[in-house]
């Protein structure tokens, strides 16, 4: 299965890869540094998808990157390393939510998710099954919106709005859209670090994906 | 030659996601392909698609407060010190 199979793809080349693995090993606080600024928003923001504050996830990347550093020597390159510092983020975040008593295992969430009826768009918005010629096409086709300077939200309250639509979503599919569209993960990655199946994935992204656009046409083309 | 059904806008929408991910089969993918020529209003939605990925893609902010910063040299420091 797909899902199982450990992704060789951390965004990074190998080689390059193998020499920070290198100097972490050998105590270089530059590598660090430089691993931390390269992974931690990201980490951060998939933290906050488990947990209820942002103090609590900075506290979970915290504990991620020691536990990084404590698993340095054991770390193989089966996965990218950027899949395994995700993996290690999502087993601390599960803990920290359990201790938090907030948290569903994430395959309950995901399961929850996938088992609700979902359309990409208002089912209303397409004619009529019966319909002599356009059955199931558009009735009304989506709304041009305009993202120029003169639209009727400016760029940055565009952003925000993205930016709440995501925080709106359910867990499992914030979870997946963050990590691949905001964090730029690729389907295998997210799929070993959240033990997802390839189709399930996609499932979650396209629910993500089909609301924040809903979202965007409402406000942008209203 | 079989002709492909036709697929409505309906499902397009729904099939949309798979299509940017690469993982329709070789048909289904035909059948999109016939129905993206054919359709503008679906062309246009594809498009708002690939406009919301931009904008997500927009809020990837790759700032690490100096605070966090100082915490993790810490965190770093003693795990020099614990491995020594």
């Amino acid at each position: 299965m797909s899902a199982l199979r450990p992704a060789r793809d951390g965004g990074e080349p190998d080689g390059s890869e193998r020499r920070l693995l290198d100097q972490l090993r050998s105590g270089d606080e530059r590598a660090f540094d430089r691993l931390v600024s390269l992974h931690s928003p990201g980490l951060l923001r998939v933290a906050r998808t488990f947990v209820s504050t942002q103090a609590v996830a900075e506290e979970v990347v915290q504990e991620t990157w020691l536990g990084v550093l404590r698993g340095i020597d054991r770390f193989e390159g089966r996965s990218s390393l950027r899949t395994w510092i995700y993996r290690i983020l999502t087993n601390r975040a599960r803990t920290r939510g359990v201790v938090e008593h907030r948290t569903v295992p994430f395959a309950t969430l995901a399961a929850r998710e996938l088992g609700e009826g979902f359309t990409a768009v208002d089912p209303e918005r397409f004619l009529p099954a019966d319909h002599d010629r356009w059955p199931h096409h558009w009735a009304a086709p989506p709304r041009r919106w305009d993202t120029s300077p003169e639209a009727a939200l400016s760029h940055a309250e565009t952003l925000r709005l993205v930016q709440t639509e995501i925080a709106a979503l359910p867990p499992a599919q914030r979870a997946v859209l963050t990590m691949r569209d905001l964090e730029g993960l690729d389907s295998d990655e997210v799929c070993a670090i959240l033990e997802l199946t390839a189709g399930n994935q996609r499932v979650l992204l396209h629910r993500g994906r089909s609301k924040i656009r809903s979202a965007l046409e409402a406000h942008l083309a209203p | 030659m079989t002709t492909l059904p036709e697929m409505p806008c309906a499902e397009f929408v729904e099939r949309v996601t798979d299509h940017l991910e690469g993982a329709l089969s070789i048909e289904d993918e035909q059948r999109l392909q016939d129905h993206l020529a054919a359709c503008a209003k679906c062309a246009h939605y594809l498009q708002q698609l690939r406009d919301t990925l931009e904008l997500t893609g927009e809020l990837r902010e790759d700032d690490v407060t100096p605070e966090m910063r100082g915490e993790l040299r810490d965190v770093f420091a003693r795990w020099r010190a614990e491995r020594s």
